[in-house]
């Protein structure tokens, strides 16, 4: 089984440091919550682990035990997907042209589509629930869609690990509830899935395990329970935490300012 | 949109190649389109297969000397145009970017100026196109050198300093017109060359320029998917597997060699690199694995009617065809544009 892993990564961007020697672990069957305040530099770390921004040390972040920045950008692209938060989908490509672009890392400049990638496509777009948008032009659909093209789009890589910058800001609760569903049965079948997220009840119902990060450190990893505890909500976010216990006994927080 | 492919070429290709045969017809010496298609076959098909006495020297010479390398330049001058505007509105992620963004125009038109300043134009007729060229070449290096940092090169620095080296370079261009001016003969001849224009063009002015068009076209073709990844954003890119950085130093200097190789043989001609591959994307889409080969036969019909217009409109003087281009390309422009304000007020 594959193991996606930052050993005290730091990132910096001009002369900021914005993450500072962060160390996390991952592996097949998990869904990862990565929570903190705006900033804290949830984004960074997802970046770093997918290798699209250097770190320092350069090897700090390791696939398999090699470094992310000596593997081929396509190998990476094969096996780690990453679904930004800006999903503007610039000129008039079709949603279905969008989501075989999925299938780029897999082929060689001049060979054809085969099977596997018709199949890929295919599966990738049931699984988003977006069969009735494949002909329209990716542009013009509302945010809710264009993030469920997205995430087709890096479904139809069949990679190894998952990682979605706030897949669920702009979608409705039907759809969102939908995004998690997927994310967690990705989970179950033996993917790593990534999710950066404000929704802590959603955290709290999805996660497997939660990382909890604050201004560019990672204060605790764990379970819901451990990571998001009384002290270290009123800490980071700066709220007061009612928890009241729904029918099937999961936790729903309900937060006050301090 | 992959539906429209063979109705768009089966309009498209008859378009280009009557236009072709017109252009050889058609001009101060007019000629029928039998006579052009007879010189054509003498020289090309086996002898013996086309009756090469129906033709006189003259018209042989007219058609194979004059007008048939005049057409083929024009062709590579559009293909070339367009397509570099096709890799250029990838790349900036804007449907109303053009060549000339990245300077190279800017910098073909003062190499094409310091050879006629340095009098090595009247010498040989190869060192304009290949002084326009090197320019372009090196204002690819200025404005890519301004625009990188760590060796980062963000779009929006490249298309700022582009736009700054390429005010630069034209105040170079006009600095050394205006110092020469006492020299009217060869003033005259840069404000023409400047405006665009393919008269007096040959057969070595199609091989200096047809070779690199050619090679543009090719590397842009091999490059079709990173440019469509591109048009997502670099971020989006990376993670799909492209390299950023050296794809966009690639197709850059791609540009710079479409751009370069169109503006030494035929000046400044505008609008084509703009409107023709915004035009052909209206109708079959934005994959530029379809876009760049459609473009660049769009580009190639377009600017061969342009400049039949440029030497018919008002004989016996040629008007330049920069600004036949600019007088078909504007109204066209605006025309688009305004039926895009039309598709988004109306929904």
């Amino acid at each position: 089984m594959s193991v996606l892993e930052a050993r005290e990564a730091s990132v910096s961007r001009g002369q900021r440091l914005i993450l500072k020697r962060a160390s996390v672990s991952l592996a097949g069957g998990e869904l990862v919550a990565l929570v903190g305040p705006n900033g804290s530099g949830k984004s960074t770390l997802l970046r770093a682990l997918a290798g699209l921004w250097p770190t320092s040390p350069r090897e700090a972040v390791a696939l398999d035990g090699r470094p992310v920045a000596d593997i081929d950008r396509r190998e990476i692209a094969r096996r780690i997907a990453f679904v930004s938060q800006d999903s503007t989908i610039n000129f008039a490509f079709t949603v279905e042209e969008i989501v075989r672009m999925g299938r780029y890392p897999h082929r060689g400049r001049f060979t054809r589509e085969s099977g596997s990638d018709r199949e890929a496509v295919r599966l990738a777009i049931a699984r988003c629930d977006i069969e009735h948008l494949t002909v329209r032009a990716a542009n013009t659909l509302s945010g809710g869609e264009r993030q469920r093209v997205l995430i087709a789009r890096s479904l139809a890589v069949e990679p190894e690990f998952i990682l979605l910058d706030e897949p669920t800001a702009s979608l409705d609760v039907e759809h969102s509830l939908e995004v998690l569903d997927l994310c967690r049965t990705l989970a179950a079948g033996g993917h790593v899935v990534v999710l950066a997220m404000h929704d802590l009840n959603a955290v709290a119902r999805y996660a497997s395990k939660v990382v909890l990060i604050h201004e560019g450190q990672i204060v605790s990893t764990g379970s819901r329970d451990e990571v998001l505890s009384q002290r270290s909500l009123e800490q980071v976010f700066h709220v007061r935490a009612d928890a009241v216990t729904d029918g099937d006994g999961q936790p729903i927080y309900v937060f006050h300012r301090l | 949109m992959k539906r429209r492919i063979p109705l768009f070429y089966a309009v498209l290709l008859p378009i280009f190649f009557v236009s072709a045969v017109l252009a050889m017809a058609i001009g101060s010496t007019s000629l029928g389109w039998a006579t052009v298609l007879r010189v054509m076959g003498g020289k090309l098909l086996p002898s013996g297969w086309v009756d090469a006495t129906r033709v006189t020297h003259a018209e042989s010479v007219i058609v194979w000397l004059i007008r048939i390398p005049r057409v083929l330049v024009a062709a590579c001058v559009g293909a070339g145009l367009a397509s570099s505007g096709v890799i250029m509105q990838a790349l900036f992620r804007n449907p109303l970017a053009e060549p000339s963004l990245v300077g190279a125009g800017a910098g073909a038109v003062l190499g094409g100026v310091i050879s006629f300043v340095a009098g090595w134009s009247v010498t040989s007729v190869i060192s304009l196109p290949l002084a326009a060229m090197i320019g372009a070449l090196l204002a690819l290096a200025l404005v890519y050198a301004m625009a990188t940092r760590g060796g980062v090169t963000p779009v929006t620095t490249l298309l700022l300093a582009g736009v700054a080296a390429g005010s630069l370079l034209s105040a170079i261009s006009s600095l050394l017109l205006s110092m020469n001016i006492v020299n009217w003969q060869m003033a005259q001849d840069i404000v023409f060359w400047m405006m665009g224009g393919l008269d007096a063009r040959t057969w070595t002015h199609f091989w200096l320029c047809a070779p690199f068009v050619l090679l543009g076209l090719v590397a842009a073709m091999v490059q079709s998917r990173d440019l469509d990844l591109l048009q997502q954003g670099e971020e989006t890119a990376a993670s799909f597997g492209v390299d950023v950085e050296s794809a966009k130093r690639l197709l850059t200097l791609t540009t710079a060699v479409l751009t370069g190789a169109s503006v030494a043989v035929a000046g400044l001609v505008g609008f084509v690199g703009l409107v023709v591959p915004h035009a052909v994307r209206l109708v079959l889409g934005p994959s530029n694995k379809t876009l760049l080969p459609a473009s660049a036969v769009a580009g190639a019909a377009f600017l061969i009617l342009c400049d039949l217009g440029a030497r018919t409109i008002h004989p016996p003087t040629e008007i330049r065809l920069g600004i036949v281009t600019a007088l078909c390309g504007g109204p066209v422009f605006i025309a688009l544009l305004i039926r895009r304000y039309r598709d988004v007020t109306t929904g």
